[in-house]
């Protein structure tokens, strides 16, 4: 068993094989609010996993379950990250007359191509939504063109007989050639503005609609209707999604019904009619990561747990998630005991439930201050499965590319029985600094725009400034003391809701509401991931408060220099000393902005 | 190894070259791409292959090209399959190149259309096909030359590509190198900005630069262009370069020269090399053959940021046939 494969292997659920999709999958709740034959936005940060709700919607494995559903689709996968058309010279042409009708060309014909490309790739080639029949294929492209305009007609001359690879091969070239035009087209309008034409035929949505129309009606793919899965939606140009939108908002659902997938950051949701698309009108949504209910995580817990067990059959490994992630028995039992004694130290026979509810709410926070007040903060553990479900924040990309990290750092003859509890600790708290301090660091390096580049150092300022805020709250005598989320008693302004958006986008943040004490308004609240929690030495489990925060105080923290808050984050004595936190907090912003005044 | 460099001119229309088993063409930008399959007799040829980057990655030329690629190869009554290859995954290019190629390792004759083949995939295609010597004999590549490069511009400012987006090994090296540094063979063509950025970015210990004379070239004032661009080269370098003579229309010849070459800079007690093929693809097939052989020769590449596209290069009538044996 020494040379056991890692079992917590990431993959990219587009390379992934029908067999290996099999194997892998577990089914999320979410999953069949999905299927409904509507339009539909996914949102949810990187990791979280739209891409592998997408490729379950794909014929190669729709074709074993679809009748159980009760709604067979084919599924076409339409990837948008890093095309040549959301790029370069598509980016400069939004406010040129031809933007939308190049727009609506570039979509369709790539949409048509990405079709072609997957009918004749092998992976998705071979199954039941697809005819053998010529006579399908000869009668689906004839109608198909019979309804298209002229010009496009004429493009691909008379159609001869032939069967399904001939026919797309054909056309293929085609639409190739059309695409590449299209390309060309949009270079032309830039190097020239305003005065650039046109001079090959455009496709239009009515022309796709036909096209696909067609190929349903002549059973050549034997379906309801098309399920076309934009994958990374936010890349498109905003000519680009006011054309997807203006489709979107003619819902063509008998024939084609969109699925976007989105991290949140989706250019326009306006057509190119100026009218708004708008849920659950024109499209519903589905957000991945603003359910943030205990029965919600309890249910991520049960998923990524079913992830868990079945890698482990697949890889042999004779155990299960709870086993394989033991958490620290000392630490666990030295909690209970101090609960034990808060319960019986508080009884209150008045009140029947007020002891077990204090030892609820402090116990963990009263061991982890006495860590602190004997030096021993650092032996504090982060481990066992539920505590590394709650680290990984609802994105089970999270937790296996952690679990992948413990496993390659643990002895080999360990591999196949558990991960030390030392070798979990250690793992997900240099994850938790490398977040903190990296990865904010590249995402503003990566960015050329200057203002999404100071948009993101207020982020990593407001991390750290929400951390502290939480670290004390901690540390303090309050009766609620486990926080890692804050709510707004005011409106943010443009520049703070930019910032808190950036958050949400990139998973440092996840979105919830939470009804006022007296249960008449509700207010956005704002969770901080809790793959930073080892960083601020905070509690991941049994959080039930939050903070409830002025927007000047957020305002403040993002008038701190970047390094001075860094620089406190990183002070060993300040991780131990509660009082230099607490005064820190106290006067937090203008104590250190009159410093850096002076 | 045996190499022999044909050259097949195609004036008289196009050429029965025998029967093909696998024909394998590849999309490009450039419309090279389409000499081939106008050149050759395709009938009977069981099975044809377009090696394609997908619509969703290339930009306008590359699919402009492949849409008549492909309707050129429908005219020859060949329908082609498809096969994707990822310039940004090579493992799945290699599995895919693989999966072609295995119902060829027990029989049949394979040309390869080389012409506008990214190196990096040229690379992964000579490494499978290195990797079983059944292939031995039976496998051979097709060259279609430039007539004319960048026709829009004068031959002292001809463009082929521009800037330098990344460096990246293709073959060799499975280990740790040995101590002494690394002496870089820079197979130099027209672009002095690519070879600039190797020798910037690899920092080697010596170079070998390349030379041509006018009877190697594919045409006599590419070897001049070439020459002048070895000069600027030697004049960059801080120490005087070796040089090695190349034959951008021979295969053969550019192998035994590279060989010839290595065996002399060993004899100096050199032990490390990185071959860089900035110059034609049969130079380049050279180099990639020479590193499947001996594992200790690195391949780099130096992908460009943009190409030429609309203007890059137009076709000879002809082409050059390698065969490998």
């Amino acid at each position: 068993m020494t040379n056991l494969a890692n079992p917590f292997r990431v993959m990219q659920p587009f390379e992934m094989s029908t067999t290996d999709l099999q194997t892998y999958w577990v089914q999320h709740h979410f999953y069949e609010n999905l299927l409904r034959p509507e339009h539909c936005f996914v949102y949810g940060p990187p990791g979280i996993g739209k891409s592998m709700l997408f490729r379950h919607l794909m014929p190669d494995v729709q074709q074993s379950v679809a009748e159980s559903q009760g709604e067979t689709f084919f599924g076409l996968h339409v990837p948008l990250r890093g095309r040549s058309f959301t790029q370069g010279a598509w980016t400069s042409l939004d406010r040129h007359p031809l933007a939308f009708p190049l727009a609506e060309h570039i979509l369709v014909t790539y949409v048509v191509l990405c079709l072609f490309e997957q009918l004749i790739d092998e992976r998705y080639a071979s199954n039941e939504f697809l005819s053998d029949e010529p006579d399908a294929w000869n009668r689906a492209f004839k109608d198909s063109q019979a309804a298209w305009r002229p010009s496009l007609r004429t493009h691909f001359g008379e159609i001869e007989d032939g069967n399904r690879r001939e026919h797309v091969s054909r056309w293929l070239a085609g639409f190739k050639d059309l695409y590449g035009q299209g390309h060309e087209s949009a270079l032309a309008c830039l190097a020239d503005s305003g005065r650039a034409r046109v001079t090959h035929p455009m496709a239009s949505f009515d022309d796709l609609t036909a096209f696909l129309r067609a190929l349903l009606s002549s059973k050549a793919i034997q379906a309801k209707r098309f399920y076309l899965l934009f994958d990374d939606v936010d890349d498109l140009t905003t000519a680009q999604a006011l054309a997807l939108n203006s489709w979107i908002a003619r819902r063509h659902h008998d024939t084609a019904v969109v699925k976007c997938n989105s991290e949140g950051r989706y250019r326009s949701y306006r057509t190119m009619g100026e009218r708004r698309i708008l849920d659950p009108h024109d499209f519903y949504e589905i957000r991945l990561s603003s359910i943030y209910s205990r029965e919600a995580v309890n249910n991520y817990e049960k998923f990524l747990e079913g992830i868990v067990n079945k890698r482990f059959v697949h890889f042999g490994i004779p155990h299960d998630a709870r086993t394989y992630f033991p958490g620290d028995q000392h630490q666990d039992r030295a909690i209970e005991e101090l609960a034990a004694k808060i319960r019986s130290e508080s009884q209150d026979p008045s009140r029947a439930y007020a002891a077990g509810d204090k030892a609820y709410r402090i116990a963990e926070s009263e061991f982890i201050k006495d860590l602190r007040r004997r030096r021993q903060l650092p032996t504090y553990r982060y481990a066992g499965f539920s505590v590394l479900a709650d680290i990984s924040s609802n994105v089970a990309r999270h937790f296996l590319t952690t679990a992948s990290d413990m496993f390659t750092q643990s002895p080999p003859e360990v591999r196949s029985k558990a991960i030390p509890v030392a070798i979990q600790d250690a793992v997900v708290r240099k994850h938790a600094e490398e977040l903190v301090f990296d990865e904010l660091g590249r995402l503003r390096a990566d960015e050329s725009d200057p203002l999404r580049k100071r948009e993101l150092e207020g982020l990593e300022k407001l991390v750290l400034g929400v951390g502290m805020k939480c670290k004390s709250r901690l540390f303090s005598e309050a009766t609620e003391r486990r926080v890692f989320s804050f709510a707004l008693q005011d409106s943010a302004s443009v520049r703070l809701q930019a910032i808190l958006d950036a958050g949400v986008q990139f998973g440092f943040f996840q979105v919830g509401s939470i009804s006022d004490k007296e249960g008449l308004t509700r207010r956005r609240l704002y969770v901080l991931t809790r793959r930073v929690a080892p960083f601020f030495s905070l509690i991941v489990r049994s959080y039930s408060g939050y903070l409830s925060l002025k927007s000047s105080e957020l305002e403040r923290m993002l008038d701190l220099p970047i390094e001075q808050l860094r620089g406190f984050c990183k002070d060993p004595e300040e991780t131990e000393d509660v009082d230099h936190l607490l005064e820190y907090q106290a006067s937090f912003a203008f104590d250190l902005v009159e410093e850096v005044q002076q | 190894m045996k190499l022999i460099d044909t050259w097949v001119s195609a004036d008289a229309g196009p050429t029965d070259p025998g029967s093909y088993n696998l024909v394998l063409f590849c999309g490009s930008f450039e419309e090279r791409c389409l000499a081939l399959s106008t050149m050759i007799n395709l009938t009977g040829v069981e099975v044809a292959v377009l090696l394609t980057r997908g619509s969703d990655i290339t930009g306008g030329y590359a699919n402009m090209m492949e849409g008549r690629l492909l309707t050129s190869l429908l005219g020859a009554d060949q329908i082609p399959r498809l096969i994707r290859v990822y310039p940004d995954a090579p493992i799945l290019t290699w599995h895919a190149v693989t999966e072609l190629l295995q119902p060829f390792r027990e029989r049949g004759r394979v040309l390869i259309d080389i012409t506008t083949m990214p190196r990096e995939l040229m690379g992964i295609v000579i490494a499978v096909i290195g990797k079983s010597a059944v292939f031995s004999g039976r496998v051979q590549f097709a060259y279609v030359p430039a007539k004319e490069y960048d026709e829009d511009h004068p031959w002292d400012k001809v463009w082929l590509s521009s800037g330098v987006k990344d460096i990246r090994v293709v073959l060799g090296y499975e280990g740790l190198s040995e101590p002494g540094g690394t002496h870089l063979i820079l197979l130099n063509g027209f672009e002095l900005e690519r070879a600039n950025a190797l020798l910037s970015r690899l920092e080697p210990t010596s170079v070998s630069i390349s030379v041509t004379d006018q009877s190697g070239s594919t045409h006599p004032k590419f070897a001049q262009v070439q020459l002048s661009v070895a000069g600027e080269i030697a004049r960059y370098l801080a120490q005087s370069p070796s040089t090695v003579q190349i034959f951008p229309k021979s295969c053969s010849q550019t192998y035994e020269s590279l060989l010839e070459h290595i065996r002399t800079l060993e004899a100096t007690g050199i032990k490390n090399f990185c071959i860089a093929p900035l110059n034609t693809k049969p130079s380049s097939l050279a180099a990639f053959l020479l590193a499947t052989l001996r594992r200790e020769i690195q391949v780099i590449y130096a992908e460009p940021q943009i190409y030429n596209t609309g203007h890059y290069a137009s076709p000879q009538d002809g082409y050059f046939e390698i065969s490998i044996s």
